[in-house]
């Protein structure tokens, strides 16, 4: 026997691998696993059931446990004599009546076995024991019937196994070859935690298996039905060895007990009725399709929930409704169906708007939609009142938290049994909608299943039949025992078979501790590149950097000429060194590090923990990068190999190089790059910020995008799942994005979310707090402030919050379109609303200057409240037309040019006038224009020399003429300049600048205030050019008026050039037009 | 060929048209050879710089007319470097504090003191202070006011302030109290007619008496304005007529167009182009307390009694809010706003008594 397990375990070894690589995936998470490798399996399934499946069986099951052969030896002997039980098990499984009774026959027969008279009396014994909990044991046995029958059904398949049965001899046999696999499971199942090999392989089996049981529990149904009284008593006796070993735990399973109580009941009952019913004949449905209008009718009519708020929605455990669908139907006798839909997915469930097989129950109150409750029936889906459903949260929510562990396990394991059960079943059969039910009953008993194992030495009877089960259905491998052994196992480590629930929940604590273990951010940081969030693409910043570095070497020697900064598809071959640029969280730092490795290189890194000053960077740094590195040395190279280490530098944000600490750094940087013999990669966050202007230049800028939400989640989701932290979708996307898209940031929110209430609603609360953070531009804010929906849901402080996202600009735009809004309030009020607002921004603006004069930045709130808060308030309603810009920035800007443009003609004029500034804005500047322009529209050029006397006496420029006339100009007026003959004007100018005159101020102090570049008289003027050299005189600023000077030296040599060759296009324009 | 207006400047005390006795009484005052710290304070057009030049040359002669332009570079406290532009002569410096603004602290402190620390050398020149006039002091920050009041003090002795002011109520006490405070009052309407005969009269023009006195009148009791107006009365049309058209200054007729629209629609849309104009008003450099009072006057042209003292006060009260804030478009249009809606109220209640 041990030969053959071992020859069969070399045999196997080859196809472990290969699962092995499935797991390695994603290892540590059960989830995954039980699902990714069932379809596989399924398929394997298929084509072995053709094969010899006895050899196949063994070597799997040896193949998993070359540990626990030894184990298997032992036993052997007991073992032997439990084949008869399993006969026992096996026998119902006839469809039709008359061959159940025949096998009865046979069975009675057979069972003259000593071994099994004991059993007997020991399960006897057992149930006298048992009385006082005979009602729950009772349920125990209905429930784990099907199961039981499963197993003889499974022999029904197999003509010839049943042959065998009847052979004690063959049984025997079989039950050794068998037995010791269904051995090996249990150990095997021991060693599952640090297999994932053998988990995998009896997961699967579990998979496979299940569907066969459900397959045997319908069979069972029918055979309730049947009620062949004789084989249900057997059975019930079978079942009872098993609730004996239910007695063994008994403080272990009886809460479990308690839990299925009720289930069971209404299970039950549900489970007849349906049967019952689901016959409806044609004529009954016609008769409610006509009936259907009428109901509809009073669908519409109908009232709402008579006792409102009469009951309470129990406190449960914020998964005691997981896995379950719900579908609401009629109105409920005291809640409003959003307050059930709510705390069903607030429990974990989900609602569903029509009755399909996901869904688990039907939620039905008065008048409930007839159509769904008849297909509710057909589908045998349980149909629950209100009371049955709040008693269904208590029940479940209770319970010690091991067992709860492993229903949910199980639970796990649920749809894909639904899935596999489906593709078996013939969709006429009935009893298709009895599969949740039995599913609910299979959870139950895990723990059982559990006790089962424990207890194989003491009831070998039940475990033998087990085995018996297994041997004959070689091609599904999986004993139901197995199965449940799995199911135990996966979750808790198995205990051998004495092992009590202690130890399986020291397990379960233990496979919970890692997740805490260490950062998330930590643990799944990437190991390799293909892990990298978001850059998988050829045109990846991964794929250009390890590119880039690949060919830095070579691309020294090849003069390649700088690239133009537009160039899409530069490989960044003529850069010595690379600047990665993005926002934090998005991989930088990681893909640089990756990327070394995997490529060979060295890393010399700094970041600003570094000081890194002009020295440090000259004298370290550069000694650094021409030394070789020893590192080969330590890792066991020699010789030249090991001192052919490439380096590379990473000077890891360089935005942070900054302050008196990092002084001439980045310079300092710029001239090692420029001589640099190796490869630098720089970091930074911001490459358009100021301090990375003169870096940019030197560098391939690699930038870094926000990976898209699709990208993380997926991520997440597999971490999620390797923690076994259950996290909606939704709720995970809102995460991602208040994060902002930061992989890191998200991870790190994740990892506190999960270590805290794990309370999906206090994650998308988080989320929602994360989100206030994000800034939004001025557009979006005045949007906000005047929105009368978003008032609805918005504090007053959420409001003035509102302000301070730029509390600069806000005012401006709130004063620029607080009157495009429509207020929602009666029209003659509107007239009201703005002038109320118009005086809070008023007195905003009070508010404003005291801050700004007087840093009384702690007024701050009460601009806000006044500059943008309260005209909010009274103009809130609907925003007409596009939000504009601030007016006010350019009319002040322009404002101020024209005050500048005063000052000079003031200062100008200073000497022959009396008066302030803005009586030359208010009174001369008109009547020294039209006392300069007049004469040159009325006597033409004779006038030219009246109006150069005006200029001169008022000691203005040629210049402040322009500027008067822009100053004196009021819209909607005309130009009087426009009226001035071109060629008058070119006199006036050929004149002005002959006659160059003494001023009594400095002209360079003047000049600030060129006028504009586009000014046409200049521009129209040809004798401008000519008259290069007769700029007006840089007269001496002690000259007294009086004084005259002939033109002096030209000190303005770069204005006059300028004004030439301003000159030049014109004149030639002039030309053309002559 | 200057205007008018700067040609016919009288240069000598005794020469000024009105407010004789004013004159005499500065006269004796400067023959003293001493005189305190001055406040001269009036509105705009009364003729305070031109008293005060007559002054200063009856001080120290001629040579105050040689006049020159200097900059001063100054650096302040946040090395910032600022210049501004005096107009000197060798007895006086004329600076405009609030040509730089926020900064006009630094530059009375220093160039007050500069001047103030140099004793004259040569005291056979007729004084032995130097002048330093300021102007628009009223337009001075705080600052520079707090500023001002030591130094008026400390150097007495070598300099004299003479202060240029539109209204002392921004002045504070303290330099009021330093500063002999001399009011130069606007001249009445015939006064001005008075001037402006004379002034024709040395053009060898003749006016009519009532176009100068209309003139005059429209030219808000403002003689440079007056003359400015008189002198494009006479470019427009000469051989004046009495009733003859007197070209108003733009900004006025701005003003007015401005306060028809607001009385001719209330609405928000309507509200957004009085905005512009207001703006147009700002960036041309009328003062915003003269486009209050330019609007308020044409406003409540239609309001009765009860509503006139309303809007008043509304007006009163937006425009000092004006002073203490910094943007003035706000407060104009918050006055505009206010008014607005108060005159929608009240039409409309008068339209529901009709009915």
């Amino acid at each position: 026997m041990s030969r053959d397990i071992r020859t069969f375990f070399q045999l196997k070894k080859t196809p472990k691998p290969t699962v092995e690589d499935d797991d390695d995936v994603i290892p540590e998470s059960p989830d995954v696993q039980i699902t990714k490798p069932k379809k596989k399996d399924v398929k394997r399934r298929a084509i072995i059931k053709d094969d010899s499946d006895e050899e196949i069986f063994s070597t799997k099951k040896k193949t998993n446990n070359t540990q626990a052969t030894n184990k298997i030896k032992s036993p052997k002997p007991a073992l032997k004599e439990v084949k008869v039980v399993d006969m026992f098990g096996n026998e119902p499984i006839k469809r039709t009546k008359p061959l159940i009774n025949k096998k009865k026959k046979t069975e009675l027969g057979i069972h003259s076995d000593d071994e099994f008279e004991k059993s007997l009396l020991e399960i006897d014994n057992e149930q006298l024991e048992s009385n006082e909990e005979a009602s729950s044991s009772k349920i125990k046995e209905e429930k784990q019937s099907p199961t039981v029958q499963t197993d003889s059904n499974k022999t029904d398949k197999t003509p010839s196994k049943k042959k065998n049965k009847n052979n004690n001899l063959e049984l025997n046999k079989e039950s050794e070859t068998s037995k010791t696999p269904s051995r090996n499971d249990g150990t095997e199942s021991k060693t599952s935690k640090t297999n994932k090999n053998n988990q995998t392989v009896s997961n699967s089996n579990n998979s496979s298996k299940k569907s066969k049981m459900e397959y045997s529990k319908r069979k069972f149904a029918e055979f309730l039905e049947d009620g062949d009284p004789d084989l249900s008593n057997k059975k019930k006796k079978l079942n009872e060895s098993k609730t004996k070993s239910e007695e063994i735990d008994e403080d272990m399973d009886s809460s479990f007990i308690d839990d299925s109580d009720d289930k069971n009941k209404n299970k039950k009952k549900k489970f007849n009725k349906s049967l019952n019913e689901s016959v409806l004949t044609d004529e009954e449905r016609h008769e409610r399709k006509m009936h259907s209008a009428a109901l509809y009718k009073s669908y519409l009519n109908r009232s709402g929930p008579k006792n409102l708020g009469a009951k309470e929605i129990p406190e449960g455990k914020h998964d005691c409704l997981k896995d379950c669908a719900f579908v609401l139907t009629g109105v409920l006798d005291s809640f409003e169906k959003d307050e059930i839909t709510a705390a069903i997915n607030q429990y974990g469930g989900v609602v569903k708007s029509g009755v399909t097989k996901k869904v688990t129950h039907v939620l039905a109150g008065e008048d409930g939609g007839p159509a769904k409750m008849a297909k509710a029936e057909e589908l045998g889906i349980p149909i629950i009142n209100e009371d049955q459903f709040l008693k269904m949260i208590t029940d479940r929510s209770q319970g010690k938290p091991t067992k709860s562990e492993s229903k949910k396990e199980i639970k796990k394991e649920k749809s894909p049994v639904k899935k596999v059960s489906k593709d078996k079943l013939s969709p006429k059969d009935k009893s298709v909608k009895d599969t949740d039910n039995h599913v609910e009953n299979k959870t139950k008993k895990s723990p059982m299943d559990k006790i089962k194992t424990e207890s194989k030495s003491t009831t070998s009877i039940s475990r033998s039949k087990l085995d018996v089960n297994e041997s004959k259905n070689h091609d599904k491998v999986k004993s139901p025992k197995n199965i449940k052994e799995e199911k135990v196992g996966i979750k808790v480590e198995p205990s051998s078979s004495k092992a009590s629930s202690q130890v399986s929940r020291t397990t379960t604590e233990f496979t919970e501790h890692p997740a805490n273990a260490s950062m998330w951010v930590e643990k799944y940081k990437p190991q390799n590149i293909k892990q990298i969030i978001g850059q998988h693409g050829d045109a990846s910043n991964v794929k250009k950097l390890m590119n880039w570095l690949t060919k830095w070497y070579v691309n020294r020697q090849a003069k390649l000429p700088k690239p133009n900064p537009y160039a899409h598809n530069d490989d960044g071959g003529y850069y010595k060194a690379v600047l990665l640029s993005g926002p934090p969280g998005v991989g930088k730092t990681t893909t640089v590090s990756l990327v070394c490795k995997e490529m060979g290189f060295d890393m010399v890194e700094f970041n600003a923990s570094d000081t890194r000053n002009k020295t440090l960077i000259k004298e370290q740094i550069g000694e650094l990068l021409n030394m070789t590195s020893l590192s080969g040395y330590a890792h066991g190279q020699v010789g030249k190999q090991a001192l052919s280490k490439k380096h590379v530098l990473v000077m890891d944000e360089v935005d942070g190089m900054a302050g008196n600490e990092d002084r001439g750094g980045l310079q300092e940087l710029i001239g090692l790059i420029k001589t640099t013999s190796v490869p630098i990669i720089c970091m930074c966050n911001d490459r358009n910020s100021q301090k990375m202007r003169s870096l940019v230049n030197y560098c391939y800028d690699l930038r870094f995008q926000r990976p898209k939400l699709e990208q993380i989640k997926a991520a997440m989701l597999s971490i999620c799942c390797k923690e076994g932290v259950r996290i909606p979708a939704d709720a995970l996307s809102q995460l991602i994005v208040s994060a902002g898209h930061d992989v890191r940031q998200t991870l790190n929110l994740l990892s506190l979310w999960a270590a805290g209430a794990s309370d999906p609603d206090t994650l998308r609360a988080d989320a929602k707090v994360a989100r206030k953070d994000f800034r939004l531009g001025p557009w979006d804010v005045i949007e906000k402030v005047f929105s009368a929906e978003e008032h609805k849901t918005m504090s007053i402080s959420d409001k003035s919050d509102l302000f301070f996202f730029d509390y600069s600009l806000g005012p401006l735009f709130v004063q620029e379109n607080y009157l495009t809004v429509e207020p929602r309030c009666p029209k003659h009020e509107t007239l009201q609303r703005i002038s109320r607002a118009a005086d809070s921004i008023s007195l905003g603006d009070l508010v404003e200057s005291k801050i700004r004069r007087s840093q009384a930045w702690s007024l701050l709130p009460t601009q806000a409240i006044l500059s943008s808060v309260i005209p909010g308030f009274e103009m809130s309603g609907q925003k007409k037309g596009r939000t504009q810009f601030p007016g006010w920035l350019g009319k002040n800007s322009r404002a101020t040019k024209f005050q500048r443009l005063c000052q000079e003609i003031h200062a100008h004029t200073r000497l022959s006038t009396s008066g302030s500034k803005s009586s030359i804005f208010l009174d001369y500047s008109s009547h020294i224009r039209d006392a300069i322009v007049n004469p040159l529209i009325k006597d033409k050029l004779d006038g030219v020399t009246k109006s150069l006397e005006v200029l001169e006496s008022y000691h203005l420029l040629r210049e402040d003429l322009d500027s008067l006339v822009e100053l004196s100009l009021w819209p909607g007026k005309r130009d009087p300049t426009a009226l001035i003959d071109s060629k008058v004007k070119a006199a006036m100018t050929r004149t002005y600048n002959k006659n160059a005159r003494a001023l009594p101020y400095a002209q360079a102090a003047v000049k600030r205030g060129k006028p504009k570049a586009d000014d046409e008289l200049a521009g129209e003027d040809e004798a401008e050019a000519e008259a290069e050299d007769d700029e007006p005189p840089d007269s001496d600023p002690e000259n007294d008026a009086l004084i005259k000077k002939k033109k002096t030296k030209e000190t303005d040599k770069p204005k006059a050039t300028k004004s030439q060759t301003k000159a030049k296009p014109s004149t030639s324009k002039k030309k053309k037009e002559k | 060929m200057s205007l008018w207006v700067d040609k016919h400047r009288p240069r000598d005390l005794m020469k000024l048209d009105y407010h004789k006795d004013q004159a005499v009484r500065l006269k004796s005052l400067v023959q003293q050879s001493d005189f305190p710290h001055l406040l001269v304070y009036g509105p705009s057009g009364a003729g305070k710089k031109t008293r005060i030049m007559c002054l200063l040359r009856e001080l120290y002669g001629s040579g105050v007319e040689r006049l020159r332009q200097e900059t001063m570079n100054f650096t302040t406290p946040s090395n910032k470097k600022i210049e501004i532009m005096t107009v000197s002569s060798n007895y006086h410096i004329e600076v405009n504090p609030t040509d730089v603004g926020i900064h006009d602290r630094v530059v009375i402190m220093d160039l007050v003191k500069h001047v103030a620390q140099t004793h004259q050398i040569d005291s056979s020149g007729q004084r032995e202070f130097k002048v330093v006039i300021l102007n628009e002091v009223d337009d001075l920050t705080k600052d520079a006011q707090h500023a001002l009041r030591r130094t008026m003090e400390k150097y007495v002795a070598t300099c004299r302030l003479i202060l240029i002011a539109n209204s002392i109520s921004r002045v504070i006490p303290a330099i009021r109290s330093r500063c002999l405070t001399i009011r130069v009052p606007a001249p009445t309407e015939s006064e001005i007619a008075s001037v402006l005969q004379v002034v024709c009269k040395k053009e060898s023009l003749n006016i009519p008496m009532e176009l100068a006195m209309r003139i005059a009148k429209s030219a808000d009791r403002n003689i440079r304005r007056a003359l400015l107006m008189c002198e494009a009365c006479k470019v427009q049309q000469y051989a004046f007529t009495a009733n003859q058209k007197i070209p108003e200054p733009d900004w006025q007729q701005f003003i007015r167009e401005t306060a028809s629209m607001i009385l001719s629609e209330q609405s928000p849309k309507k509200l957004l182009e009085v905005r512009q104009k207001l703006y147009d008003l700002i960036i041309h450099g009328v003062p915003p307390d003269m486009i209050f009072a330019g609007l308020l006057k044409e406003l409540v042209r239609n309001c009765d009694m009860a509503m006139k003292c309303q809007i008043a006060s509304h007006a009163a009260d937006y425009e000092h809010r004006m002073r203490l804030g910094n943007k003035h478009i706000f407060h104009l249009e918050a006055f505009v706003a206010k008014f607005m809606a108060i005159y929608k109220k009240f039409v409309e209640e008068s339209m529901g008594d009709a009915f």
